[in-house]
């Protein structure tokens, strides 16, 4: 391939990594917006249909839907619910007419898009997209004239990638969101109109279901004084509702709690927003991010294009790494910030309400009692790390001396750290148990006990403690063997001339030599017990009285128990940033310090 | 190649041997104390050899007891008749069967794709040329920071959003790579000599072929501690398996006995039963593999 | 250069024009420039660090040069990759597979041409077979000695009957027997296959009997580009003169001054005149060992007068130690059956039409013999 032809290679590569992104973001918002715009169309359907049975007269529609709706006899077996079929130009929405009885179908309600007024299809996505489309190719254009200059392609070009990129995404998704809000509050006054249309509201209001049959809305009905007599929603989210002031024009949006509510007389409509639930803010931030990062690293290759074999290289380096760092950031990067991204939400698998809460997951953990307990717990469990430690490092000192016998005596220290932690969990369960315990019997046998391992809230987490050590004592002392046989034999002797003791030689010449080996089992051992899990899992579930409640488990039980996914990633990442913070601090004070030394 | 592992083996295994008998003989002050504290130190280190032993024996000794049995004060060290139907027992009371099916399932992929992604990742790392090479492998290393707990929920998301829950693939596929891995084989990949791989270069192989015929091949002791590491780990993975997979067709050994451990909470001679079933595989696994855990941890200096 | 009998072979010339290579901000390689007939045996030659493997490596294709341009047989091949530039390299510490067999070394790249299997077969017999390997195929390389492993690195280059060979002190972790029988070898096949050859040592004495002509690198840059013959008696720099030759050139250092139309050296007691240089300022003279006449301390026409430090009788030949005149130590080659012994004082003559006279930029030779 010739200098130009790989230069075209990586300029096609770039644009199509520029305007993949667009395109593909304007048609995420295209098809939600169509969509919302025909769960509208079935709705009034739907809601027309409703009323027409209700009052057994269509003309009620007439003020409300003005010269778009039709009934004919004609029954149509496969319309029950409404549908919205695409006719001739444009979405037309049928729905069954049922006698009063819902019992027969008399005929079928035939709706049509308002001719003018109503979020249409404006002319911004062709439009956009065009500009979009040629924004992109002017930016090829200077980049390809100075493909090889560091500052363009550092800092211009990734900058004018990110806002050829972003800007349409960022209009499209402005202009879509506004356009769903709209659809939003027709939506609500959809409802509104159909329940004030009605000649009885009372016996509606007061038959069970009557509301929600009629307008499709979760709804709760207050009493005079303003008390909730009846609700179709949740106790949180009716508690949260009925707390709204009312609203002036008929629709408030309450961000917090992202409903939009309406009353008519006592009954208070809901609804969740379309805004919240289906604005694909994600999907176009990850793929603006996406398309940039491309773009960049295109056109950083771009000078590459005149060094056939540099280039080369570069391509299969990239072959080989390609799997793995899309896994990475599949899988890790992007999870870590989605996670990010899901702690400023209140996000639950169950409630479809999402609704974007800034800090305010993160000020009620800080100021919750529990959490600062599974941490406090999390820390003291921490401490059996420099006990295992020391242990470990004098088992390594005792076992080292003598050969015969130590593979087969490292292997049984190795032994636990690698077998199933649950097994062992539950063997060590039973060793603790209060009655029947091999430990409280060791203990009676010295006239001590018995002790209430695992089931009094004092020695629980101690008891965990007492066997992580017993987990991770062989697995450190390996690791410090290795340490120790790399000091050097002539320092000891050295030392020996000198004069010096065990002691000495154990202070002068050991732990010196072992300083990194000390410090890497350290920083490593530090961060994996932040992390426990399946001991606590296993043996006391966080019990009792949340004794043994430390960080993880208390985050999954935040996110698998209670389903509060975005308290859940607030908590992992205050942990994770404690971790970052410990294992800093110990390299700046234990790091350094031995750096001197 | 043999030479290389026999040398790194040699420092592991061997460590102690070349020692005593290099040490010079005559050196001998105060014989006496000496041999005492030898023996003192060889008691104490038998002490806690025991105690190390002590949890395992003493599962595999209740696992054999009748259900009376146990509840006795002072406990039986020993069962008066071996109650070999406990296993049996405990075993056919859930799917074990299909458990260590899965779990075996599970570890093997995740040892497949830790193998691939971390041989071309680390040779790649260690002997190819490319830019930003360094920075990428900061980037690399820095994602070991990472806590799991934080990417869980949103790796069950997405999970989820593939509709790959509670299958093998939601189980494999977030465990194929592994940073660790990574570093393990480009320490070692470091260690081939750059002369090799050129003169498979010269002598016409493409990069793949230089990577599969040349270096692969020489790394193969890195492969197997890897290959270790990876098994080991997957197999003992709780929360992972336990966040995704949801019936019982799909669970692993783990989480498997975890459960069990719920539902027979008092019946503890079954409970041992399933717990020694499970320590079982990985104990013969790691009493013939030993060394290559111990070159791991040396190779890399740490876990 | 090059013999009328191997015009007729194909255009299997290396050439460097302006080469450069920098590893980031360090140079290798400056500006190097160098012209290799077909069937050249050319010998790379220079201190350690100078820059000799890179250019090897650049040859090859390893490694890219950062600027310049580098013709085999004609054609650019800057971005032709190593396996297409039709060479074959021996290294260093050889190289081989150490997991296939002598066999499989063999036929590598062979393998990778995708040449029939016979026809692998029938080569890597006949390499074997020139190379007195035939015993030892089914040996892996831990398995066989250094000089058997040198064997087998040459045949996996033979094998391939490349148009340019590169070797890269391929001979240096030989013991000394072994590496002059190596050296034979290598002279023989070059004699036997007339294909262009490029070898690199920082062993002068390889360069001297093995190149045809001999290219002296120091720190990156091209010295003297010459003959053997040539670059030890006529070298081009003071650097070529003491790197080429053992024992090493004697040497002394002064002034040099233009006077009457003719360029005159002083050093202390030592005045010598030359052909007009052009150049006046900080010089030296050079002098190889057999260019020194020991005479009595007392005789008129000594030049130069020192002590004897100690004597090497290497049968043939008398090397004398000594201590002096400079600061620095000479040595001098004489008839075995000279007379003089440690400590003694004595006098030296220079040969005057061999003395060496060096100054100015980098040091370059300015003249050889003196004028009256
Ligand atoms: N990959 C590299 N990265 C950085 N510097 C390098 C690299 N390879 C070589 N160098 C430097 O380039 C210079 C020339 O090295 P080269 O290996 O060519 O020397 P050499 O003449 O072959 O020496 P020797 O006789 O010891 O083999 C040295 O200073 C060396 O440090
Ligand atoms: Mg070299």
């Amino acid at each position: 391939m010739s200098v130009r032809g790989r230069r075209r290679v990586l300029a096609a590569f770039t644009y199509a990594a520029l305007v993949a992104p667009i395109l593909a973001g304007l048609h995420i918002v295209g098809t939600t917006v169509r969509r919302v715009e025909r769960h509208l169309l079935r709705t009034e359907a739907a809601v027309a249909a409703e009323l027409v049975r209700e009052t057994g007269d269509p003309q009620v529609l007439q003020s409300l839907f003005p010269d778009r709706w039709r009934i004919s006899e004609e029954i149509d077996p496969t319309v029950d619910q409404a549908v919205v079929t695409w006719d001739h130009g444009g979405p037309q929405a049928r729905a069954a007419i049922y006698d009063a009885d819902s019992w027969s179908v008399v005929g079928t309600l035939h709706m049509e898009r308002p001719a003018a007024g109503r979020p249409g299809s404006g002319l911004y996505l062709p439009i956009g997209t065009a500009l979009a489309v040629l924004a992109a190719a002017a930016l090829l254009i200077p980049v390809a004239r100075a493909w090889t200059r560091a500052p363009v392609r550092r800092w211009l070009f990734p900058l004018g990638a990110l806002l050829v990129i972003t800007i349409p995404l960022a209009s499209a998704g402005w202009s879509a969101n506004a356009r769903l809000a709209e659809t939003t509050d027709a939506r609500m006054q959809v409802a509104v109109q159909a329940l004030e249309a009605l000649p009885d509201r009372q016996t509606v209001v007061a038959r069970p279901g009557g509301v929600y049959q009629l307008t499709g809305l979760p709804f709760m009905v207050r009493d005079a004084d303003g008390n909730v007599v009846f609700s179709s929603l949740s106790s949180a989210a009716t508690e949260d509702l009925a707390a709204l002031p009312a609203p002036a024009s008929g629709t408030s949006y309450a961000d917090r709690v992202a409903y939009a509510v309406a009353d008519v007389g006592q009954v208070r409509l809901a609804l969740l927003p379309y805004a919240h639930t289906n604005a694909p803010t994600v999907p176009l931030v990850v793929l603006a991010l996406i398309g940039v990062a491309l773009a960049a690293l295109f056109a950083a290759l771009a000078d590459l294009a005149d060094r056939p074999r540099v280039f080369r290289r570069n391509v299969v380096a990239w072959s080989f790494l390609a799997p793995s760092f899309l896994h990475l950031v599949i899988f890790t990067i992007g999870p870590l910030l989605f996670a990010a991204w899901l702690s400023l939400h209140r996000w639950s698998l169950i409630d479809v309400a999402r609704p974007f809460l800034g800090l305010a997951n993160y000020v009620s953990i800080l100021t919750d009692i529990s959490w600062w307990n599974a941490i406090r717990n999390t820390a003291v469990f921490t401490l059996h790390v420099p006990a295992s430690m020391a242990l470990a490092l004098a088992l390594a000192l005792i076992v080292q001396r003598r050969a015969r016998g130590i593979v087969f005596l490292r292997a049984l220290f190795f032994l636990p750290s690698i077998t199933s932690l649950v097994a062992i969990a539950i063997a060590w369960q039973w060793m603790f148990h209060d009655e029947y315990g091999l430990l409280n019997w060791s203990l009676s046998l010295v006239g001590l006990g018995p002790v209430h391992w695992l089931t009094s809230t004092e020695t629980a987490l101690l008891a965990i403690m007492l066997m992580s050590v017993w987990l991770v004592v062989g697995y450190q002392m390996v690791l410090f063997q290795a340490g120790l046989a790399a000091i050097p034999r002539d320092l000891y002797d050295a030392a020996r001339m000198d004069g010096a003791g065990p002691w000495r030689r154990f202070v002068h010449v050991t732990l010196p030599g072992l300083r990194h080996t000390l410090f890497f089992v350290l920083v490593t051992s530090v961060i994996g017990s932040f992390q426990i899990f399946g001991a606590v899992y296993v043996m006391t579930e966080g019990g009792p009285l949340h004794s043994t409640d430390v960080a993880v488990f208390h985050i999954y039980e935040e996110a698998w128990e209670f389903f509060r996914f975005g308290n859940a990633a607030a908590m992992s990442w205050i942990l994770f940033a404690i971790i970052f913070v410990v294992t800093w601090l110990q390299f700046r004070t234990l790091e350094r310090r031995t750096e001197e030394a | 190649m043999g030479g290389r592992v026999d040398r790194r083996s040699g420092g592991a295994a061997g460590r102690g041997l070349p020692h005593t008998t290099a040490e010079p003989p005559k050196r001998r002050p105060a014989g006496r104390t000496r041999r005492a504290r030898t023996v003192a130190a060889w008691a104490l280190t038998a002490l806690l050899a025991a105690t190390m032993l002590l949890p395992f024996l003493w599962m595999v000794s209740t696992s054999l007891m009748s259900e009376l049995e146990i509840y006795r004060f002072p406990p039986r060290l020993l069962p008066a008749a071996a109650q070999w139907d406990n296993y049996p027992g405990a075993l056919t009371a859930r799917p074990f069967g299909r458990y260590f099916v899965n779990s075996f399932i599970f570890a093997v992929g995740v040892v497949l794709g830790q193998l691939t992604t971390a041989a071309t990742t680390g040779y790649a790392f260690a002997k190819l040329e490319f830019r930003g090479r360094d920075r990428l492998f900061m980037l690399f290393l820095s994602t070991m920071m990472v806590p799991a707990v934080v990417v869980l929920i949103p790796r069950f998301l997405l999970i989820d959003h593939l509709g790959w829950v509670d299958s093998y693939a939601g189980l494999i596929s977030t465990e194929l790579v592994s940073v660790w891995g990574i570093f393990l084989m480009r320490q070692y990949f470091r260690t081939v000599p750059r002369e090799l791989e050129d003169a498979g270069v010269i002598d016409g192989a493409g990069p793949w072929t230089v990577f599969w015929r040349i270096s692969l091949p020489l790394a193969k002791p890195a492969l197997a501690t890897l290959g270790l590491f990876a098994f080991i780990e997957a197999w003992k993975n709780l929360l992972w398996p336990l966040i995704v997979t949801r019936s019982m067709e799909m669970r692993t050994v783990e989480v498997g006995i975890a459960s069990f451990h719920g539902l027979f909470i008092t019946n503890w001679p079954f409970q041992m039963a399933a717990a020694v079933t499970a320590v079982v595989p990985i104990v013969l696994l790691f009493l013939f593999t030993q060394r290559y855990f111990v070159q791991g941890i040396q190779m890399t200096g740490f876990r | 250069m090059s013999q009328a009998g191997q015009q007729r072979s194909p255009d299997t010339s290396v050439s460097l024009v302006a080469v450069e290579k920098y590893f980031g901000d360090v140079p290798a390689i400056r500006s190097l420039s160098i012209e290799v007939d077909s069937g050249e045996f050319v010998v790379l030659v220079g201190p350690s660090g100078c820059g000799k493997t890179t250019a090897l490596r650049m040859i090859a294709g390893l490694e890219e040069p950062t600027s310049g341009e580098i013709h085999i047989g004609g054609h650019r091949v800057d971005d032709v990759e190593p396996a297409d530039r039709n060479i074959a390299m021996v290294f260093q510490n050889y190289a081989l597979y150490p997991h296939m067999s002598a066999r499989q070394n063999l036929g590598f790249g062979l393998k990778m041409r995708k040449l029939p299997r016979e026809e692998i077969d029938a080569r890597v017999r006949r390499a074997a077979e020139v190379l007195g390997l035939a015993q030892l195929l089914d040996r892996r390389p831990a398995q066989l000695s250094g000089g058997q492993r040198q064997r087998v690195a040459l045949g996996r280059a033979l094998v391939r009957e490349p148009s340019v060979f590169l070797f890269d002190e391929p001979l240096s972790n030989l013991d000394a027997r072994l590496r002059v029988e190596m050296r034979a070898e290598i002279a023989d096949l070059h004699r036997r296959l007339g294909t262009t050859m490029i070898f690199v040592t920082h062993d002068q004495v390889e360069a001297m009997t093995l190149g045809q002509r001999i290219a002296v690198l120091n720190e990156g840059a091209l010295q003297q580009y010459a003959a053997p013959l040539r670059v030890y008696q006529e070298p081009a720099n003071l650097f070529v003169a003491t790197f080429i030759g053992t024992p090493t050139i004697n040497t002394i250092e002064g002034q040099l001054a233009t006077d009457a139309g003719r360029s005159v050296f002083r050093a202390s007691d030592l005045t010598l005149a030359f052909p007009d240089a052009g150049y006046t300022g900080a010089a030296a003279i050079g002098v190889r060992p057999e260019g020194l006449e020991l005479v009595n301390v007392g005789a008129s026409d000594a030049d130069l007068r020192s002590t004897v430090n100690r004597l090497e009788p290497l049968g043939n030949e008398l090397l004398v130690y000594l201590d002096g005149p400079g600061e620095r130590p000479w040595v001098a080659r004489v008839n075995a059956d000279s007379r003089c012994t440690p400590g003694e004082l004595i006098g030296i003559r220079l040969d005057r039409r061999r003395i060496h006279l060096f100054g100015g930029e980098q040091q370059k030779r300015l003249a050889t013999g003196t004028v009256a």
